[in-house]
């Protein structure tokens, strides 16, 4: 048979039934079966395993409602204690009326039941948090932390403690203040046009938000923060990744940067920026200027120069002669040449060439040698001593 | 050094595909002809007017030829204006026995005029978008008048007539190639079809009939775009066309002297010849461009047998100075695009790269580099400031010289070498015969003439176009004749109604200030 489920060791007439089973839940879990190398189950086993699975299912249905049942039960519980508290609480006024003491023994008793009902309320606490959803949590969170909210107005100094009283006529002064004491630097402050928003945005995250300024530490009120602040040195804006220029870009107006003409491209330019953080800039104030333009590994600046990047620096360095572009004439000349510049030496006249060479040279040693003998020749021998 | 070289395709592109004739490339070899031949034009009457009619101040060589190349240059720049244009053969007059190059500067320490009687060849050429005419035409000083008083006569005359007949007869072949069935029975000895030997014995035969000689050096061949024979160095793929070499010519004299050629040893040797002889085969096919060159001197004043040869100019002549003697410095230079070299000066380098932007792939002079290159008006201003300028691109020159990035084109005089004295005992050394000593110490042969032209075979309406030259010569007569019926046969078939078309381009009027158009 050419039809068959080798997961579940079936065999079918035709292709039609065979598609039809690898389509059913039986054969998906043989499947899986198969793949914990588990052997497969027929198919009566499967239906009875899919019907007891169903009935599981009942029974947590039925565990819901047992639960339901147990939490009337304990409220029932609690308004039979409660209704007896109350009646003997009448009672036991009446019985002051009567004695005009408290017996301890009702005292007791009162003890017990008091324990009666915080044990009710901790059950119903036990029960309530899980129904509680992430949104309402953080409801929760940020009603408590409203509660802690310290106003930090934007002539306050955003580290001193409000006990040094650290208040200030102007926003400048303050900045002032922070830098000189605490080293903020606030940085663009060229292009920086709201000043009280950038103090007030600070503020309220370490007055409201009790959030470092740097990390991503996040204090139980006011003073935590400040104290962590200040003992890590974080009193800084960070200002180095586009996520953290973005933060606080809503304060600043780079316009005056950057030409008019070049105002598209910088929209671009900061898009590309996003996904290749890595380029190389060889100039200070390059991050201000806005008009930049990626193109592969190199950065254009306004001004025209081309930046590269770091890592390709060895190509960079090379100095190449610049390429010799052909015009169309240089082209043509050139492709009609036939002219072979690389001359092949004869072997056998550059041998003969060498031998005439030598030849030449003993030859005017013989001649040398003649001559210097014949200046030489003394016929008579004469004693250079007795001169 | 780094060879430079081009891809297969775009060798395909540029040596074949642009070469194919069609409407535009024939109007741009038509407007480059009406250019060369305004220019020659211009040049003829500013000699009339100089030397003939006595109408205006002489001029020098130098300046003549500055005006020229200017006229060139501006009627260039007012047509294709997006194509590149050049000259590509500097304005130079020929005078006598000088046969080619002979273009003086402004700065050249003698300044040259011309006088009675001498036998001037005027040579220019200009391309457009590489797709170039030349053009030569031999012209002589008559006494001042408005016309000749009688024709000219002698060797001079001879030359003169023999050159005519000889580019005629070339012409008549070059349009009989598209109609190889009207070809004289006696001329189908050489095949049915018109080759490059049939040429070659045409124009050997009516030269020799007029006790002529054609001179080493001349040529017969196809031009394609951009290689047009500028540049002598280069060995050109697909060369098609004739040359006289003076190896042939010896050849020739051993066999008539009765000797073995084998025996004898020849003074010309075989290395000159660059192109074999087996090159001339080739047969001539519709739609191609052919520039003829010839030139032809008559050997009338010489009674003995030798070899009409060339011998290169230069400032230097050696010990044995004579005071009269011609010397000249070369004044036209091409780029030699095979060669490659840092150069050390700057002004070298400048003068370079100034070349390779203008002059790339043709001749060029010093002049045409300076900035007040063209003139506008031809006023002595404009010339003092070239002259000027010059020497600072001399400066830069003797490297780049040196390197052989650019060559010198050598100006040549006519010399006949009698063969007797190769022969001669004393010119037989051991080292050979000391050949430039020989022909340093013979006679110059100043009857000569050149013309060139450059005839285009049209394959679209089978038609000759004949783009420059159609200047008839020189009134002058000679004693020889021409009695020969094939050749006379050829002749008959420009004439007649059912033989060659061929069509001319003419000149454009040319008013004094150089308004063109």
């Amino acid at each position: 048979m050419a039809f068959t489920c080798n997961s579940c060791g079936l065999a079918f007439p035709d292709a039609a039934n065979q598609r039809e089973h690898m389509k059913s839940d039986w054969h998906r879990y043989n499947l899986k079966r198969r793949v914990a190398q588990l052997p497969p189950i027929d198919e009566d086993s499967f239906v009875s395993k899919v019907a007891s699975l169903k009935i599981e299912g009942d029974e947590k249905t039925s565990k819901k409602d047992e639960k339901r049942r147990q939490k009337e039960a304990i409220l029932e519980q609690k308004r039979k204690i409660l209704e007896t508290a109350r009646k003997a609480m009448q009672q036991r006024k009446d019985d002051e009326i009567m004695k005009g003491t408290l017996d301890e023994t009702i005292d007791s008793g009162d003890l017990e039941f008091q324990k009666e009902v915080e044990k009710a309320q901790q059950a119903e606490q036990v029960n309530e948090p899980p129904q509680l959803t992430p949104e309402q949590q953080q409801e929760l969170l940020i009603q408590e932390k409203l509660k802690n909210k310290v106003d930090l107005p934007e002539t306050t100094c955003l580290f001193c403690s409000h006990k040094e009283n650290a208040d200030f006529p102007t926003v400048d002064d303050n900045i002032l203040h922070m830098f000189s004491k605490h080293g903020l630097y606030v940085p663009e402050q060229k292009y920086l046009v709201n000043k009280t928003g950038l103090v007030k945005y600070l503020g309220e995250k370490i007055g409201f938000g009790n959030v470092c300024l740097c990390c991503n530490y996040q204090g139980k009120n006011i003073e935590a923060v400040r104290e962590h602040m200040k003992i890590k040195r974080h009193m800084r804006i960070p200002y180095e990744s586009e996520d953290e220029k973005l933060e606080i870009s809503e304060f600043y107006d780079f316009t005056t940067s950057y030409d008019a003409n070049e105002d598209d491209e910088e929209g671009e330019w900061e898009d590309i920026e996003g996904e290749d953080g890595e380029v190389d800039e060889d100039e200070d104030d390059i991050p201000s200027d806005g008009a930049i333009i990626q193109n592969g590994h190199e950065l254009i600046l306004p001004s025209g120069r081309v930046l590269g990047h770091r890592s390709l620096q060895r190509y960079y360095r090379q100095n190449l002669p610049p390429e010799r572009e052909l015009t169309e004439a240089q082209g043509t000349v050139i492709a009609a040449e036939n002219r072979n510049l690389l001359t092949v030496r004869d072997k056998k006249a550059h041998e003969q060439q060498k031998r005439d060479w030598k030849s030449e040279i003993r030859r005017a040693k013989y001649y040398d040698k003649k001559f210097s003998k014949n200046m030489n020749n003394q016929e008579h021998y004469r004693d250079q001593l007795l001169q | 050094m780094n060879q430079l070289a081009i891809r297969q395709e775009d060798a395909n592109i540029l040596l074949h595909q642009k070469n194919i004739l069609d409407e535009q490339v024939i109007d741009k070899y038509r407007t480059a002809g009406t250019i060369t031949e305004t220019g020659l034009n211009y040049a003829i009457d500013l000699i009339n007017q100089i030397y003939h009619f006595k109408s205006r101040q002489p001029l020098s060589v130098s300046q003549l030829c500055l005006m020229i190349d200017s006229l060139l240059v501006n009627m260039l720049s007012k047509v294709y204006l997006k194509c590149e244009k050049s000259i590509t053969n500097p304005t130079s007059f020929n005078v006598n026995e000088v046969v080619s190059n002979f273009s003086p500067e402004l700065d050249d320490s003698n300044e040259y005029f011309f006088k009675e009687g001498d036998i001037i060849t005027i040579n220019l050429g200009v391309q457009i978008d590489g797709y170039n005419s030349n053009v030569s035409h031999t012209i002589c000083i008559y006494p001042p008048g408005d016309k000749p008083i009688g024709p000219l006569l002698g060797g001079k005359a001879d030359s003169i007539i023999a050159n005519y007949l000889c580019t005629k007869i070339v012409i008549a072949l070059l349009g009989l190639s598209m109609t190889p069935e009207k070809l004289p029975l006696e001329a189908r000895k050489f095949g049915n079809v018109v080759n490059g030997s049939m040429i070659k014995h045409y124009v050997n035969y009516i030269a020799e009939q007029f006790n002529c000689r054609v001179i080493p050096g001349s040529e017969i061949r196809q031009i394609r775009r951009f290689l047009s024979g500028q540049n002598e160095l280069l060995e050109e793929k697909g060369y098609k066309g004739i040359k006289w070499y003076e190896s042939d010519e010896e050849i020739n004299i051993i066999n008539k002297l009765g000797g073995e050629t084998n025996s004898i040893t020849k003074i010309f040797g075989e290395d000159t010849v660059k192109h074999q002889k087996g090159d001339e085969e080739f047969i001539i096919k519709s739609g191609e461009i052919y520039q003829i060159n010839l030139k032809v001197a008559s050997i009338n004043d010489f009674n003995e047998i030798g070899i009409i040869t060339t011998e290169t100019i230069n400032e230097y002549t050696g010990v044995n100075n004579k005071v009269n003697e011609f010397k000249m410095k070369p004044t036209i230079f091409i780029r030699d695009f095979i060669m490659n070299y840092k150069l050390k000066l700057k002004a070298s380098r400048n003068l370079i790269s100034k070349i390779d932007k203008k002059y790339s792939v043709y001749p060029f002079k010093l002049n045409y580099l300076t900035s007040s290159f063209p003139m506008k008006n031809n006023s002595l201003q404009e010339m003092n400031e070239i002259k000027s300028q010059i020497l600072d691109n001399k400066l830069g020159l003797n490297e780049i010289l040196n390197h052989n990035l650019v060559n010198a084109k050598p100006i040549q005089v006519i010399k006949f070498l009698p063969y007797k004295s190769v022969l001669d005992n004393h010119s037989v050394t051991s080292m050979g015969v000391n050949v430039d000593k020989l022909i340093k110490n013979s006679n110059v042969i100043t009857d000569k003439s050149i013309e060139s032209t450059t005839v285009l075979i049209n394959n679209l309406n089978n038609e000759l176009i004949q783009l420059s030259n159609n200047f008839e010569p020189v009134y002058c007569q000679s004693q020889f004749k021409l009695v020969d019926p094939t050749v006379e046969q050829l002749f008959n078939s420009l004439n007649g109604k059912f033989g060659v078309k061929v069509k001319k381009v003419n000149a454009l009027p040319i008013k004094e200030q150089m308004d063109l158009d």
